[in-house]
This record gives structure tokens, sequence and C-alpha cells, in this order.
């Protein structure tokens, strides 16, 4: 049965892709949930990430595994002078554009300082694929799910169980009544938009390894994350991560059947019918 | 009563007589080429202005109306033969008619819904036309017809056409404004819960600015593809499109008849020389979200506004 095999073999390509759809999307879920900010330079400081760790390992020969964590702490240090000096002047809308306006800056200086090339993380031992029964996986994509995972977990972990984390939840629920229990709101938004940045900067390394990139990817990224959250209904990391799986895998199996060349519409679409349908998401708050 | 000639009307109509003016005094071509461009960009800016300046809901992606209104004029003209001056309106009508497929999800949610689904609509567009190579010739893009005349009659003709577009955005703007639709749309803007508890038809009427908002981007499109005789995705689905339009408005004022004129003659002109200054891809565009950020944080009403709260000059 090739039917079948070709099923099967897009399925496990969907979900370790979904996987790292999740990390990515989580960072932005967390700011849009928490702050109410949709974030739309989210997948461009993930692809300044990627750089950061290219060039890491291009110039000072830093292997892509520690260059992805100095590249994520980097970008928590960004995401927090961002905040602090342009996103809290704003609010709403305005931050949409403020951080639009963003998007369109860092990519037009990555485009002037380094050129709209395709370039790759390359790391030499993943090259490879495995085979199970039929079934390839390619061996940087499951790493790349496997350090997804990894990461998700952990958010989760920090998000339920530590006391910042729980600032964050209480935040996300209700600022005014948050604040009155002594957080300290202003800090948590800080503090929330720097982590934020920090995991799609992990994530949009893993992306840097598995995929080619370059400054102008992002508008490809960003419409899938804006899709995956609001799929998965704002707030909600659950929802976030079975969203990025439920994507993931129809846009693995779109990419099987019909053609790769319409993945990228993929995303689109459900934004859009989950507009139309259920504006909440699966797992989101009523709007 | 207010007189029926006011000194604004008389201002615009001497303004609007030596602009038609341009092609007849201008010592080069080059003149009335950038009055040209820069027309079609207040074009797109000033119909950005009708959804997002007045009704408070920010499109990020107009270009999605100019590339749709291009690629309409595109291939009707290349695979049917139909004449250019027929398709300019159609391409609007086009670009109208997909402002309503993206609004009846979204018009309804709140603003920041509006602004993701129409940014990710300008790059599902541009995947569309790069794919659909069948109809629109994928990454090749298309080539037009050339017009059947020389060179300077063709840029002369066609400046008259994209200055009339010009004057008909504006005259819409400037008598929407004066409506009750324009009245309800501010209304929308302001507070949109009010506006519906005092029973204006909200969906109706963000429906009606945003259909007249993509249109005329939709007209300038058709226009640009017969200027430029060639166009492809890269061009005309271009994200800067739509980052120009919001800017344009919001530096001159969003909100406001003349903010996205004054806004797109500043800046298209700042933009064109940091263009021709420095070329090197990238350059410019950075530049100008520079020049975008700076107005957010520091001058969010732009100029229309500095003048009406410091100077008390109201320009309408």
């Amino acid at each position: 049965m090739v039917v079948e095999g070709a099923l099967l073999q897009a399925l496990v390509t969907g979900v370790l892709l979904g996987g790292v759809y999740a990390l990515m999307t989580s960072g932005l879920s967390l700011i849009f949930g928490v702050m109410d900010i949709a974030n739309a330079a989210q997948a461009t400081f993930a692809v300044l990430a990627a750089y950061l760790t290219y060039w890491l390992q291009t110039i000072y020969g830093v292997s892509p595994f520690v260059g992805m964590v100095v590249s994520a702490l980097a970008l928590f240090v960004v995401g927090v002078v961002v905040y602090k000096f342009m996103v809290s002047r704003v609010a709403g809308l305005m931050a949409f554009t403020l951080l639009y306006m963003m998007a369109m800056f860092l990519e037009n200086t990555m485009i002037f300082t380094w050129t709209n090339l395709y370039r790759n993380i390359r790391v030499e031992f993943l090259t490879t694929s495995i085979g199970v029964g039929g079934i390839y996986v390619p061996l940087d994509r499951l790493v790349g799910f496997a350090i997804a995972a990894v990461g998700f977990g952990l958010l989760s972990y920090f998000l339920k169980y530590t006391y910042l984390g729980k600032a964050i939840r209480a935040t996300m629920q209700n600022p005014v009544a948050a604040s009155l229990m002594g957080i300290n709101v202003k800090f948590i938004y800080l503090i929330t938009f720097g982590l934020g940045l920090a995991l799609s900067g992990f994530a949009g390394t893993v992306m840097g390894v598995i995929y080619s990139f370059n400054p102008t990817i992002a508008d490809e990224w960003i419409g899938i994350m804006f899709a995956i959250v609001v799929f998965g209904g704002l707030g909600s990391l659950m929802g976030t991560f079975i969203a990025s799986l439920i994507i993931g895998v129809i846009t693995s199996i779109v990419g099987t059947y019909v053609s790769m060349v319409w993945s990228p519409l993929v995303a689109f679409a459900v934004l859009i019918l989950t507009l139309w349908i259920k504006p909440s998401g699966i797992m989101g708050r009523k709007l | 009563m207010k007189p029926a000639v006011t000194l604004g009307k008389v201002v615009a109509a001497v303004i609007f007589i030596i602009l038609a003016l341009v092609p007849v005094f201008s010592p080069e071509l080059f003149y009335v080429d950038f009055m040209l461009l820069l027309y079609m960009y207040a074009v797109i800016a000033a119909g950005w202005n009708i959804i997002g300046g007045y009704t408070g809901y920010y499109c990020f992606g107009h270009t999605a109306f100019f590339g749709l209104g291009a690629y309409t004029t595109a291939i009707l003209v290349t695979k049917l033969g139909v004449s250019p001056f027929i398709t300019f309106p159609l391409g609007g009508l086009v670009a109208a008619a997909f402002a309503f497929v993206i609004g009846y999800p979204t018009l309804r949610l709140k603003g920041a819904y509006f602004a993701i689904a129409t940014l990710s609509l300008s790059f599902a567009l541009q995947i569309l036309a790069l794919n659909l190579t069948p109809i629109t010739g994928g990454g090749e893009g298309i080539s037009l017809p050339l017009p059947p005349w020389d060179i300077e009659t063709t840029i002369t003709i066609i400046y008259y056409i994209m200055l009339s577009v010009f004057a008909a955005t504006i005259a819409t703007t400037y008598f929407l404004e004066r409506s009750r639709v324009g009245l309800a749309l501010k209304c929308i803007r302001d507070n949109e819960l009010a506006a519906e508890s005092v029973g204006i038809p909200t969906t109706m009427m963000k429906f009606i600015a945003f259909l007249l908002s993509a249109f005329f981007p939709g007209v300038a499109g058709g226009i640009f593809a017969y200027y430029a005789t060639y166009i492809d995705p890269p061009t005309v689905f271009n994200p800067s499109i739509s980052m120009f339009a919001i800017v344009f408005s919001m530096f001159g004022g969003a909100g406001s008849v003349t903010g996205p004129i004054i806004g797109s003659a500043i800046l298209f002109t700042v933009s064109q020389a940091a263009r021709y200054t420095i070329v090197v891809p990238g350059f410019d565009l950075m530049v100008f979200s520079v020049i975008a950020i700076a107005i957010i944080l520091f001058m969010p009403k732009g100029i229309v506004g500095v003048l009406r709260e410091k100077y008390r000059i109201r320009l309408p």
C-alpha cells in the first residue's frame, strides 16, 4: 500500500513540523494572551535569532546548540529594551502598527546588511535520516521536535508552578485584580515581552537548522504563527500546541498530495475559516 | 449659512488647475512621471484612510487591493484583449469584492483581528499570484502590450487618468466625511459600543468604508499595470505598499481629507530621495521604517493634528 505509506509519512513529518511551530508560536501566544498585543514583529525577531546563531557558527565556530541559547538570551534583552522604550508607550492597535513598522525595519536592515540570499545553519550529524518501517524521519526535524517539546514543557512548568509564572497567568486573567494582589503588572509585561521574544528566537534557530531562511521568510512565518494563535484560541498555550500540530499536519498533507507551493496558503485558509466560524478558536476564551 | 464658495474650495480648485497644467509646463518628463507616482501613492493612502483613519480599523494589506487591480487589468488586457480603460474600474470592483470576502469574517471582531487577517491576506495573495501560473504567469509575471503612442504622450495620458482618480478619491473622502455615513464611521472609531447602542448599523457602515477603501487602490493598481507595462507578484503585492499607505496617512494625519495628501507629498519625496541616494536593496525602506516608528511614538496625530491642536489651523 503505497498510498498509506505516503499518508503515514506525511503525518509524521507534519507532527514534527507542528512541534517546532508550537514553540515558535508560544511566544506570540503568550504576549497576545497576557498583554493583548499582537506582535507583528515576532517572526522577524525569530529570523534575527536564526541569523545570530548562523553568524556565531560561521564566524566564531560556535555550535548551534550553544548559539541557540545565546541568541534566545540576546532576544530576551532586545525584547525588554524594545518594550521598555517603545511598545509600553502605545497600546492596542497602535502597538501592532509600531511592531509592524519594527518588523519592516528589521527585515530591511537584515536585507541591507546580509542580503536576501537563503542561508542554512548546518549541523553535520543531523543531515541524515533514520528509517523506521518504511518511513523516513529526517534527523534534524526529529531533534528539532525534541528541542521544541522540551522547550514547550519547560514553559508550561514555568507558567504553572513558579511564582513568576503564576503572576503572569494572574495578569493574563485580570490585570487590575493582579495588581491589587501586589503583582507589579508593568514588570510582568516587561518580562513577558522578553520571554515571548526569547521563545520565538529559540524556535527561530531550530527553523534555521531545518529550513533555509532569508529576511523575507518572516512574512511566511508570521502568517503561520497568527493562524495558529487564532485557531488555537487566545490565551491558551494548550490550544496553541494542538493548533500547531493540526496546521503542521494539514500543511504536510497538502504538500504531499497537492503541491508544496500551496502549503503556505493552508495557514491563511485556517485563519479566515476560524474567524468566520468560531473566532474564539478551539480552546480560547469567548471574544 | 455658510457661503457656497469658501476659501478652502477656491484653494483646492487652484491647486487642481496647477496640477492639471504640470505636463504642459514641465521642463522634463521626469517631473510628470514623479507626480504620477505620487498621485498613485496618495490614492492608496487616501483609500486606506477611509477604513484606517475614519473608522479606526487598521488594514495592513492594502497592497493586496492594489495588486488585485493590477492583475485584473493585466489579465483582461493580455488574455481577452479588453480595452484598459474599461479594466481600470473593473480592477477596483474586484478589489472591493475581495474586501467583502475578507471583511465578512473580520469586521465583526476587534481591530486586532482585522489587522492580522489583512496582513496575512497580502502574503496569501502574493503566493496565489506566484503559483496560479496559467492565469497569472507565475513568477515570470505578465508583460502588457505597449500603449500605441510615443512615450511622452503615453505618460501624459496616464498622468491625467491618475490625476482624475486622485481627484475622485479626495472628493469621495470629502463628501463621505460630511455625510451621515462619515459621521457613523467616526462614531465607530471613537466608541464602537456606544455607536451600536445609538442605533448605528455598525457592521454595515464598516463594510461601506472597507469596500470604498479597497476600490480606489484597486483602480490605481490597474493604471499602474498599464503604466509599467510589466507586473510580477513581488512588485504589485509588495508589503511596502501597505506600509506606505499607513505611514503616509498617519504622517499627514489619519482621519482627515488633506492628511494623506500632505503625508504622501512629503514622505514620497523623501523615500524617492533615499532610494536614489544609496542604491542598496533595503536601504530606502530601512530609513522609511525609522521615520514611521518616530511618527507613531512622537506624532501619532500627524501634521493635520498638530496644526489643529498647537496652531489652531483647521485643515479639512
